[in-house]
């Protein structure tokens, strides 16, 4: 039987408003402070998977920058948001097939500028319109924001989903905020807030948004032998999947209504032999409030169409039956992409969590969600080498 | 905000002449029948669903009804107005297309899914014209 993957490092910078530092010097501190968690010397990585962020700003050169020199697996990985859970898919394999035996994964990003709008971070230099993908940016649809829009608006259509219930997510997560250090959102919300905020593409609330972060995320990975002397609990990989939907654009689409939640949950599922009722820790990837709703019915916490309802339940807040984004997310504790709830989940996993530490921590999901609702990718991580 | 101005390239070239006609187009697959427009235009005749490099153009009727919408506030000297509606509209032959909406009676949030629209082409100065969906 193949030996299991472990995650024995973690390592998370400074976030959030971090000025004067580029992303490669993220992502180099990042590995570092992951290498030292772990318990290993930098030049005991031999495998190293890059995910840039939005702004490109770290490439191949970050082996050179940090001195590897027993890289036998080198490569850059991306597919958007779904990223992370793809690179630790990845990495997972190449401990299983001996490809390597250490394996950095690392996320880094630094699109805030000081004296910049989150705004301007992203939208920097007009793009002319030309051809037939023109036609949508010359009619306004130029932001990830409005593309979303279009989704939760879909939804809200078709199954009564209300702004208030994507508010929901949002102030639960707050709550969640409220006890993590790192959190760049702290102060208590109300869905009073939620609402008031202001229009960013409707019916999308500024509060419905995620934030925009400098920083970097990075994690070791290694075989189960190794894991079981490494410095750190070790937090198992026991399976993933990623799908692609390729939503068709023409009559009966399930844009927006379904995403690859519906089907890369389930492969990671049955790969590490556990249904849904033994999640016990939910880590979903929240670009927006409606992201995070969507994915929860479609992996089955729920039923389809019933997101809203849950949300409002308080299920997902502390205290909840089913506790989600228990750092925060995207939404309220930092941006970096996929990292975001693959980080958190490390740290419940291990029982870092300190006071937001959740008490049943056996069997952990992390979700990967990318482009308009291209890309998706699952993880179950566990403190368990077997479920 | 008004419309932005739309430049042409290789592959929207026929596409833009007869919207200068006043006839929308959209692909039909000769091989198996497959509706769709372009997605970017890079790839230009290639049929999304069996592979072959038969979609060829042809009118649609201009008919739609709405899948989706949204609308974003627009900065202004004082502040902000409410920004163009922006749709998704499905026409009647299958494809999807995002574009402005016209002739809306009344708030954004009253819209429904499945609303019908019909096609209409505006031309910002110095632009190739492009289509708008109008209500009714
Ligand atoms: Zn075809």
């Amino acid at each position: 039987m193949t030996e299991k993957s472990a995650i024995i490092g973690l390592g998370i910078t400074e976030m959030g408003k971090v000025y004067g530092r580029t992303a490669a010097e993220f992502a180099a501190d990042a590995v570092v402070l992951a290498a030292a968690d772990a318990g290993c010397e930098l030049h005991d990585i031999d495998g190293l998977l890059i995910s840039a962020g939005v702004q490109q700003g770290v490439g191949l050169g970050l082996a050179r920058d940090l001195g590897l020199r027993n890289l036998t697996l080198l490569s850059e990985v991306q597919a958007f948001g779904s990223t992370a859970g793809g690179m630790v898919a990845q990495a997972s394999m190449a401990v299983q097939s001996g490809l390597a035996t250490t394996v950095a994964c690392v996320f880094a990003d630094a699109p805030l500028v000081q004296g910049g709008s989150a705004g301007a971070a992203y939208g920097a230099g007009r793009r002319t319109f030309t051809g037939f993908g023109g036609i949508a940016a010359a009619s306004g649809l130029t932001s990830t924001n409005a593309m979303y829009a279009l989704a939760a608006r879909r939804h809200m259509q078709k199954y009564g989903t209300t702004s208030e219930q994507f508010g929901a997510v949002a102030v639960a997560q707050r709550a969640w905020a409220a006890m993590n250090p790192r959190a760049q959102m702290q102060a208590p919300m109300t869905i009073e807030d939620h609402q008031n905020s202001r229009m960013i593409a409707d019916p999308l609330h500024l509060l419905d948004c995620c934030l925009v972060s400098n920083g970097g995320v990075a994690v070791i990975v290694t075989s189960q032998s190794r894991a079981e002397a490494s410095a750190k609990p070790a937090v198992y990989v026991l399976g993933w999947g990623q799908t692609h939907p390729g939503y068709t654009r023409t009559s009966g689409s399930e844009f927006g209504l379904i995403t690859g939640a519906a089907t890369s949950g389930p492969m990671a599922m049955k790969m590490a032999g556990v249904s849904v009722g033994d999640i016990d820790v939910r880590e979903l990837y929240d670009c927006y409030t409606y992201t995070a709703l969507v994915s929860l019915e479609d992996y089955g916490f729920c039923e389809k169409g019933e997101g809203g309802a849950l949300a409002q339940s308080g299920a997902l807040a502390p205290g909840g039956s089913l506790p989600t984004n228990t750092g925060g997310g995207q939404l309220s504790s930092y941006y970096m992409w996929g990292y975001t709830p693959l980080s958190e989940a490390i740290i419940q996993a291990r029982g870092e969590g300190g006071e937001r530490q959740v008490a049943k921590n056996d069997v952990v999901l992390v979700s990967g969600n990318g482009g308009i609702l291209d890309h998706h990718s699952s993880l179950i991580l566990s403190k368990h080498a077997a479920a | 905000m008004t419309l932005a101005a739309l430049a042409r390239d290789d592959a929207s070239a026929q596409f833009l002449d007869a919207a200068a006609q006043g006839v929308l187009l959209y692909q039909r697959c000769s091989a198996c029948g497959h509706a769709q427009l372009p997605i970017g235009g890079s790839v230009r005749t290639r049929c999304r669903n069996c592979g072959r490099n038969e979609a060829a153009w042809t009118p649609a009727s201009g008919a739609a009804t709405l899948v989706s919408w949204t609308s974003s506030p627009v900065r202004t000297a004082d502040g902000t107005e409410p920004g163009p509606v922006i749709g998704l509209l499905e026409l009647a032959e299958g494809p999807w297309l995002e574009t402005q909406l016209r002739g809306l009676a009344g708030a954004p949030g009253e819209l429904d899914e499945g609303a019908p629209f019909h096609v209409g082409f505006e031309q910002p100065e110095g632009s190739e014209p492009i289509p708008v969906f109008i209500a009714g």
